[in-house]
C-alpha cells in the first residue's frame, strides 16, 4: 500500500510522518474536497483526544500501592480504597464502644472542670492568687487576675488493640485591663503516647478572646460525644499478601453497610459575639484517638457564624496492614470553610434549631480531596445546661479515576454546653 | 542526606537498582514515577478489561526487578519495560480473546451521548470502547504510535516488521476508529 489515497495521506500527514510530496498532495486534495476535509477534522479531534489521555492517565492509587507491595518496598501514596474497605468491613463491635464511652468520660471530666473554673469566666472572685492586683479597677469589672487548670484525661482506644494515653494540661491567664476589657490567654499543651507503637507529640495552642464586661457571662464548655453509622456507596476489597501476587483477588463492588462508632470531645469556648475556638479530639473506627482539630468561627450576630476548622486525622492501617499493605498511616488534613446557624425564634418549648454546613479540602499526602458536610439540630435549654442533639452527614468526594469511592458518614450528634 | 534522583538517568537508576536497599527503592520509584503512566496506558489499552490490564501491569514490574540481578547492561530503559508489559500482555490476550465484530449498533449514541457540548472526555471513552474491535496487530501498532508516541520506524523495530506495515496499520486503525463513530460525528454535528 505505497500509494497511499487521500483519506490515508490524512492520517499519516497528521501523525508527522508525511513526505513533503505527500503534504502537497493532500493539500490539493483538501482545498476542493468537503468530505475530506470533514474527516481531516474528525482525525484532528480523535488525535487531540488520545493526547489528552496520554497526558491524564496515571496509574490508580490502589495499583500503585500492590506493586510496591510486590516489590518489598514502602509506598508513599494513600490508598483511600483500600483505606475505606476496611473500614466498610468493619462492623460494630463491642470494642468500639469503648470509644464514645470515654470520650463521655472526657465530657464529664471538662464539664467538671467547667463547674470548678466556671467562675473563672463568670467574674466571681474566688480568691486566686492575684498576681497583678496592683491594676486598678476603675470601673468595679469583677476581679480574676489569674487562674491556673489543669486537667488530665485518658482514652482508651481498643479499635487497635492499643492503649492511648492522653494527657492535657494547661494554663490559663485572665487580665482584666484599666478600660475595663478582659483579656484572656490560654496555652495549652497536649502529649500523647500509645503503648504499642511509642510517640509523643505535643501540640500548644494559643488562644485568646477579649470581651466587654457587660458580656462576660457567655462563656462556657461543652462536651461532644458522637455514635455515627459509617454507610459507603461502594467498597473496594483489596485483600492480597505482600509477599505473593495473588492476581486473583479482584476488587469488589458492594454496598457494605457499617457501624462505626466515633467519639469526640470537644472544648468550647465561647466569647459572646466574637470568637468560639473549638478544640476538638475524635476518634471514630478509622481515625486514631486524640485526632485534633481546631474550629475558628466569628460570631456575625445572634443567629450566624462563620469561620474556618482545621483538623488532621490519622487514618490506622492495622486492618489492612494485616493484609499486607504497606501503606505508612497518612495523615489527612482538612481545612474547611465553616457556617453556622441558630434559629431566632425557639422551634418547640425552648429549642432553638442550628444547622452547620462545612465545604472544604483535605490533603492526603499531596492529593487533595472535596470534604463537605451538613449538621442539622436543636439546642434545648435544660437549667444551666444546654442539650444539643442533631444529626451530621459528611462526605469526602474522592478522585472517580482512581475508582475510589465518596465516603459518606452520617452521625448522631449529642452535645452538652453549661452557660456560666 | 536525601538524594534528588529525578537528575539522574534511566541506565544510572537502573544501576542503583543493584546496590544496597535503600538506594534500590528510591531509584525504582523514581523509574515508577516515569515510567508507569505510559506502562499503565499500554496494558490498559492493549488488554480492554481493568482486571487483566491490573495484573499485567504488575506483573510487569515484578519481572522487571527480578531482571535486575543479572549482567544486563540496559540501554533503553522505556523500551525494555515496554518489551515486559508487551510479552505480558500478549500471554494474557492468548488466554482470553473475544472480541466483538461491532461495539456500536444503530442507537446508542442517541441513547447515550449528549450532544452538545460534546466533551472530549466523552470521546476518550467512546475511543476506548472503539479499540476493541481492531485487529491486534493494528490495534498495537496504534497504542504504540498514539499513547507511547513511538515513530513509524520505532513501531517497527519494536514489532518486528516492516515500515510501510506499520504504517498501514497505524492508518487503518485510525480509519476504522473514524467508522465505528460515525453516528457519533454525525449527531455531534447537529
Amino acid at each position: 500500500m505505497d500509494q497511499l489515497s487521500a483519506s490515508e495521506l490524512i492520517y499519516v500527514y497528521l501523525d508527522g510522518e508525511a513526505t513533503p510530496l505527500q503534504q502537497e498532495l493532500l493539500f490539493s486534495h483538501l482545498a476542493h474536497n468537503q468530505e475530506l476535509q470533514q474527516e481531516f477534522t474528525d482525525a484532528l479531534s480523535i488525535g487531540k483526544a488520545f493526547r489528552q489521555e496520554r497526558t491524564s492517565s496515571k496509574p490508580p492509587l490502589y495499583l500503585s500501592s500492590r506493586v510496591f507491595a510486590d516489590a518489598g518496598i514502602p509506598y508513599h501514596g494513600v490508598d483511600v480504597a483500600a483505606v475505606s474497605a476496611a473500614a466498610g468491613a468493619s462492623w460494630f463491635s463491642l470494642r468500639r464502644f469503648i470509644l464514645p464511652v470515654s470520650a463521655m468520660m472526657v465530657g464529664v471530666l471538662a464539664t467538671y472542670a467547667a463547674l470548678t473554673y466556671g467562675s473563672l469566666f463568670s467574674g466571681a472572685d474566688s480568691g486566686t492568687t492575684a498576681s497583678n492586683e496592683s491594676t486598678a479597677d476603675v470601673r468595679d469589672v469583677p476581679s480574676r487576675r489569674g487562674s491556673l487548670a489543669m486537667q488530665s484525661d485518658v482514652m482508651l482506644s481498643t479499635a487497635t488493640e492499643r492503649t492511648s494515653a492522653r494527657a492535657v494540661s494547661g494554663g490559663a491567664a485572665d487580665v482584666k485591663g484599666v478600660s475595663g476589657s478582659r483579656e484572656r490567654a490560654e496555652i495549652v499543651s497536649d502529649v500523647q503516647s500509645t503503648a504499642a507503637s511509642p510517640s509523643a507529640s505535643s501540640e500548644v495552642s494559643l488562644s485568646g478572646t477579649e470581651s466587654t464586661r457587660d458580656d462576660l457571662g457567655d462563656a462556657g464548655m461543652s462536651a461532644t460525644s458522637e455514635f455515627g453509622a459509617w454507610t459507603e456507596r461502594r467498597i473496594s476489597v483489596v485483600p492480597y499478601a505482600s509477599s505473593q501476587r495473588l492476581s486473583t483477588v479482584r476488587r469488589a463492588e458492594s454496598v457494605v453497610p457499617g457501624f462505626v462508632g466515633t467519639a469526640a470531645s470537644a472544648f468550647t469556648l465561647q466569647a459572646n459575639r466574637l470568637v468560639r475556638a473549638d478544640v476538638f479530639g475524635g476518634s471514630s473506627g478509622t481515625a486514631s484517638a486524640g485526632d485534633p482539630s481546631l474550629a475558628l468561627l466569628m460570631n456575625l450576630d445572634d443567629q450566624w457564624s462563620v469561620g474556618v476548622s482545621f483538623s488532621r486525622n490519622a487514618y490506622r492501617f492495622s486492618d489492612v496492614t494485616a493484609q499486607g499493605m504497606v501503606l505508612d498511616n497518612p495523615r489527612f488534613t482538612v481545612v474547611n470553610a465553616e457556617a453556622q446557624w441558630i434559629s431566632d425564634e425557639a422551634v418547640a418549648m425552648d429549642a432553638k434549631l442550628f444547622s452547620r454546613a462545612a465545604v472544604g479540602v483535605a490533603g492526603v499526602s499531596g492529593a487533595l480531596f472535596g470534604t463537605g458536610s451538613f449538621t442539622v439540630g436543636l439546642q434545648i435549654p435544660v437549667s444551666v445546661f444546654t442539650l444539643q442533639p442533631g444529626i451530621a452527614l459528611e462526605s469526602v468526594l474522592v478522585n472517580s479515576r482512581s475508582g475510589l469511592p465518596l465516603h459518606t458518614r452520617i452521625s448522631f450528634v449529642t452535645g452538652i454546653g453549661v452557660n456560666l | 542526606m536525601d538524594i534528588d534522583f529525578s537528575s539522574y538517568s534511566d541506565v544510572e537508576l537502573y544501576g542503583f537498582l543493584r546496590e544496597a536497599k535503600g538506594l534500590r527503592d528510591a531509584a525504582f520509584t523514581e523509574i515508577y514515577e516515569r515510567h508507569s503512566t505510559r506502562i499503565y496506558l499500554y496494558c490498559r489499552k492493549i488488554l480492554g478489561s481493568s482486571d487483566l490490564a491490573d495484573d499485567a501491569f504488575q506483573e510487569t514490574f515484578s519481572l522487571f526487578l527480578k531482571s535486575v540481578g543479572g549482567s544486563r547492561e540496559m540501554t533503553n530503559l522505556p523500551a525494555y519495560l515496554l518489551r515486559i508489559a508487551r510479552n505480558v500482555c500478549l500471554q494474557m490476550v492468548q488466554r482470553v480473546r473475544r472480541r466483538p465484530e461491532s461495539v456500536f449498533e444503530d442507537g446508542f449514541f442517541a441513547a447515550d451521548v449528549e450532544m452538545t457540548p460534546v466533551e472530549r472526555s466523552e470521546l476518550i471513552a467512546l475511543l476506548d470502547v472503539a479499540l476493541e474491535v481492531l485487529p491486534d496487530e493494528q490495534r498495537e501498532a496504534l497504542i504504540l504510535q498514539v499513547y507511547e508516541d513511538m515513530s513509524y520506524q520505532e513501531i517497527a523495530d519494536f514489532m518486528n516488521v516492516p515500515l510501510t506495515t506499520v504504517r498501514n496499520w497505524v492508518v487503518r486503525a485510525k480509519k476504522r476508529l473514524r467508522d465505528e463513530l460515525q453516528q457519533y460525528w454525525t449527531d455531534y454535528r447537529k
